[in-house]
């Protein structure tokens, strides 16, 4: 018998006497069964669940014939300060206005308060030809704060981009000056919150049709706070937001319209709700033509910002089932995106998690979520790796939107896929169909080399203007990973930018397009993923149709236009016509 | 003769199979790869349960504790391979089959341990705790109509435990038969009353089912439940194997909780002897200290943590207090101030100076400290009661107004904060308030006499007037 039993055992053994008469005397006859049986235990487990489908990369690796030489450092020295395993962020932006999306890193650098010659984020202009110059010097963006995530968008409407980036510690605004020069307004705009930020995003929340500014803030964090914590095996490790129980109210800034912002986190209701807040998906979740927020917080309950259309919000999260999982428990969201995959109109809710925790697809039934996770095929896939960055795209533009989630742990594990690395994961390339299952594309992440990090933002957009979606990684304490969409697919795309009347990215206009017998729903969104800044086009797969048979517009505010038909193949742009 | 013929051979079969057994290799222990990285606490209670199995290595007992040891630390590989060990020394036994599942799922190998799974049922096909952990994994993977056969399975073996009416349930939800999914959690909820986890479910079902009162009150009930499995024999055991230190300080804020601080201190002082430089032991065993009344020893631990780590606020809110306790007010306030240097945004700090400011009657000062804790948390209905009363105090009755009503928005089922709210209205003479906050009281204690108290003195003033 085994020892220290306790008296429950006696249940087991109650069972195999049971068994004995009812199992083993029938199978003594049969014991070569028996035998083979244990034997066929023996075989190791797989690690990988892949279907394997489609064994040829989907992207490739370009990183090194970029001349993109970032590398990011969380500054980690020993102590563990939490902060270090969640930064690395990146936005794809065209700054200077030359049809290419350009690159910024954000840098972590380190949190020791001496000072130091931190290193700072970089911007790297696009050459259009997969090289990349780094200007950050020039354009005087290198902010040097702890830095997490960055958006951009043209805050004081000047047609050129302006970039926002979060630190732990003062934000930072930068107003383009049309040269490619940036100039750091913060002050003077009044949007520096001192907290954690991670997410962000320029949107218009209130119609006044100035493009206001919310920020995800995480957690009320200083160095005389921090906690010593440790694996379940005792090594130093870090700590989960849970030990410290100190979530943080999110931010939004009101645009006046003249180069500054107030504080309207009271005004607008968010003060009412607190999180550890990261992931950001802003779309009109109920139709009722107002922009909602849906933050993904980490560890507690998500955050459904339902927008009464005056510039006020109510928190609706937990009514609408996608505050927590479908078993009631608060996971550990990270990075969120707001995606049609019924192309019903409606948008759905996809978010990434902790390892153990699947990540989690809530389906908008009316304005109602349910967790279709695992139906989806997304369950089982993504339970052994923690999710940050992700994005969904029809990479392969069959008309199905695909997924790429990255990964990176956040604690450590005894499976090593970097023996330099320990937090290192690979991330995960899901094929989508017109059924709205996702099956895992092998190779594992659609790269030939198995590339494994500690993932943290995935920024997307089509990076060479070539009509598919490319992928850029911020890695932590690494080398990126540029992605380069190498599919060599017979199928048709189409893309569009769709300005409003100013001749902004019109962020939260939602686009429907009539294919043969198909409908498609895309949203105009910059801020998705995790810490990122993306293409605000929006692409779509055609298969192989030749042709678009309408276009139709729901502008913010739910004012919808039409657009006529469109050949495959272009990027064309839409731009709101003047209400008559 | 053919009986005695077939009874031979079977004889013969089963001598042959245990002789086979007896002469193949023994497994291997299972040792972690990477053991002398391991903390020398794990390591220590590891290595008699390895020296168990090295003594027995046929003995598949030895090989399953050895295997709950790695399961209670999150060892999955070595958890795995262990009660892979138990499943060929002993192919009967259901336990280690269950155990090779969880361990196989816990690696990420989900198809793995839906087979081990399905053999496990095929050949338990009485074990519910398998057929449970089955129609989850198969609710994983998507495959609903298996799923059911598997809860539906366990409803059968287990009738009176509620994880199988949840588990059909949770299908009938992703089926969206909402109506039958709330009959099923209903009749969970008959089976253990409070389920939190039940009561999340039925929350969904109602929302499904347009009933968004009921809805709204089961989520609450059941937020932050999560998913949760038929607790079998073995998994029983897991918890004294846990060695981590987060567990350990469970274990030993359990006793604190208890009230069994003696043995809480006994814990922390066995864990700090394994994690000397740990602070956080260090201060959760002085607190442990002052509530044994050993305010000096207490006080020696505090020191120590500051010197091991000398910006961590919790030592010096901790200092302040031992000091306060000690009667040592001025250090207490100097402990104090330096909590609030460390972290100026943790609204504790901000609390435990305004009552050392208190102490010193600068009373303006301590209502100033606690409205910048206030506006760090204001979510915390205690906060808003401590400021309501200290404003009270002072004769600011307006403050006190906006305290308590902050408070009532905080908790409303908080009585006393309707209470004092309806107290403050009634001395500003602000009646309309006053009878809101008496509506609410009533609503939520009408029988309680500090209730009538209030309600006697607001129909008093109206008659008055």
């Amino acid at each position: 018998m085994r020892t220290n039993q306790p008296q429950d055992l006696r249940v087991s053994t109650t069972f195999r006497r049971a068994t004995f008469w009812t199992v083993v005397l029938p199978l003594a006859a049969t014991v070569l069964i028996a035998g083979s049986f244990s034997a066929c235990h023996r075989a190791a487990p797989s690690a990988s669940t892949g279907n394997g489908a489609n064994d040829r990369p989907w992207f490739e690796d370009v990183t090194a014939r970029s001349n993109v030489d970032f590398e990011h450092t969380s500054g980690y020295d020993g102590h563990y300060w939490f902060p270090e395993i969640s930064t690395g962020g990146v936005g794809l932006f065209d700054y200077d206005g030359d049809g290419y999306l350009d690159l910024y890193f954000v840098q972590g650098g380190s949190l020791d308060p001496s000072p130091t010659a931190a290193p700072g984020n970089k911007l790297y202009r696009n050459r259009g030809d997969w090289t990349f110059e780094d200007v950050t010097e020039i354009a005087g963006v290198g902010d040097a704060g702890y830095g997490m995530g960055c958006t951009a968008g043209d805050y004081d409407e000047d047609g050129d981009l302006d970039l926002y980036v979060t630190n732990v510690g003062p934000n930072v605004l930068y107003r383009n000056n049309g040269d490619g020069t940036f100039t750091d307004v913060t002050a003077q705009a009044g949007v520096g919150d001192d907290g954690w930020g991670s997410s962000c995003t320029f949107v218009d929340y209130d119609g006044d049709g100035y493009v206001d500014l919310f920020v995800a803030n995480y957690i009320n964090w200083s160095r005389g706070q921090e906690l010593e914590c440790y694996s379940r095996v005792g090594r130093r490790d870090y700590c989960s937001p849970k030990n410290y129980n100190a979530s943080a109210r999110d931010t939004m800034y009101r645009n006046l319209g003249d180069g500054t912002f107030e504080d309207a986190t009271t005004s607008s209701h968010l003060s009412q709700a607190f999180g550890n807040g990261f992931g950001i998906a802003c779309a009109d979740y109920n139709g009722d033509g107002h922009l909602d927020f849906y933050v993904a917080n980490d560890g507690t309950a998500n955050q459904l910002w339902m927008s009464d259309g005056s510039g006020r919000f109510t928190e609706e999260a937990l009514i609408s089932g996608c505050a927590l999982n479908h078993y009631g428990w608060a996971e550990a969201g990270m990075g969120v995106a707001a995606v049609d995959i019924e192309n019903d109109g409606d948008f759905d809710l996809f978010m990434s998690h902790l390892h153990e925790e699947t990540n989690t697809f809530y389906l908008n039934r009316n304005g109602k979520f349910e967790d279709a996770t695992s139906v989806m095929g997304l369950g089982a896939p993504s339970l052994g790796f923690t999710g940050f960055g992700l994005g969904f795209a029809d990479f392969d533009h069959d008309g199905s939107v695909d997924l790429y989630v990255a990964n990176g742990r956040v604690k450590f594990a005894e499976r090593q896929y970097d023996p330099d690395d320990p937090y290192a994961e690979p991330n995960l390339l899901f094929r989508g169909s017109e059924t709205g299952q996702f099956q895992e594309v092998m190779p594992r992440g659609g790269t030939s080399t198995l590339l494994a990090a500690t993932s943290r933002a995935a920024a997307f957009g089509d990076l060479d203007n070539d009509g598919d979606i490319d992928i850029v990684v911020a890695n932590k304490d690494g080398r990126p990973h540029l992605l380069s969409n190498i599919i060599d697919s017979p199928n048709n795309w189409i893309m569009f930018r769709v300005l409003n009347r100013r001749g902004g990215d019109a962020v939260g206009a939602t686009v429907r397009i009539d294919v043969a017998d198909r409908i498609q729903w895309r949203i105009v969104q910059r801020t998705y993923s995790y810490c990122a800044s993306n293409d605000p086009r929006i692409h779509y797969g055609l298969g192989p149709a030749q042709q678009v048979d309408a276009v139709t517009v729901r502008w913010p505010g739910g004012r919808e236009e039409s657009f006529g038909s469109f050949a495959a193949g272009q990027i064309y742009e839409l731009r709101e016509r003047a209400t008559q | 003769m053919g009986v005695i013929a077939l009874l031979g051979v079977t004889v013969l079969g089963v001598g042959g199979y245990l002789g086979w057994r007896w002469l193949a290799a023994a497994p291997e222990v299972v040792i972690p790869s990477d053991a002398d990285q391991l903390h020398p606490q794990f390591r220590s209670y590891v290595s008699p349960y390895i020296q168990r199995v090295r003594e027995a290595p046929r003995d598949a007992d030895q090989h399953a504790t050895l295997g709950l040891v790695y399961e209670a630390n999150e060892l999955w590989p070595e958890a795995q391979g262990c009660f892979r060990n138990a499943v060929e020394l002993d192919p009967l036994q259901p336990l280690a089959r269950l155990h090779l599942a969880i361990a196989t799922q816990n690696l990420g190998d989900s198809a793995g341990a839906l087979a081990v799974l399905r053999g496990t049922v095929q050949q338990f096909p009485g074990f519910a705790f398998a057929h449970h952990r089955l129609g989850d994994a198969l609710l994983e993977t998507g495959a609903i109509q298996e799923a059911e056969s598997a809860f539906r399975q366990v409803i059968e073996f287990a009738p009176t435990a509620p994880e199988g009416y949840m588990g059909l349930a949770d299908v009938k939800l992703r089926t969206r038969d909402f109506a039958r999914a709330a009959e099923l959690l209903e009749r969970a909820l008959e089976l253990r009353r409070g389920d939190r986890s039940a009561s999340y479910l039925l929350g969904l079902a109602y929302g499904g089912l347009g009933r968004r009162a009921d809805a709204q009150r089961e989520l609450n009930r059941g937020a932050n439940s999560g998913k949760k499995y038929m607790i079998d024999p073995w998994t029983r055991e897991l918890p004294p194997h846990a060695k981590g230190v987060p567990r350990q300080m469970r274990r030993a804020l359990a006793y604190m909780n208890a009230g069994r601080h003696a043995e809480a201190a006994r814990f922390f002082e066995e864990t700090l002897g394994w994690h000397p430089r740990n602070v956080d032991v260090m201060n959760n065993l002085a607190i442990v200290y002052m509530r044994l009344g050993q305010l000096e020893k207490a006080r020696d631990m505090l020191l120590r943590a500051e010197r091991t780590n000398y910006d961590r606020y919790a030592t010096y809110v901790n200092l302040s207090t031992c000091h306060m306790r000690l009667g040592e007010v001025r250090e207490a306030l100097e402990y104090a101030d330096r909590a609030v240097t460390v972290a100026p945004k943790v609204a504790q700090t901000h609390r435990i100076r305004a009552r050392c400011l208190l102490r010193f009657q600068r009373n303006d000062d301590a209502v100033e400290a606690l409205q910048i804790a206030a506006r760090l948390n204001p979510k915390d209905s205690a906060l808003h009661m401590q400021l309501g009363n200290l404003c009270t105090q002072l004769n600011r009755d307006t403050e006190a107004k906006e305290h308590y009503r902050n408070a009532t928005i905080q908790a409303p089922s908080l009585l006393q904060a309707h209470l004092s709210l309806g107290d403050v209205c009634l001395r500003l003479e602000e009646l309309d308030e006053a009878s809101t906050a008496l509506a609410a009281a009533q609503r939520l204690a009408p029988n309680d006499p500090k209730v009538s108290s209030l309600a006697n003195r607001l129909s008093g003033f109206e008659n008055r007037r």
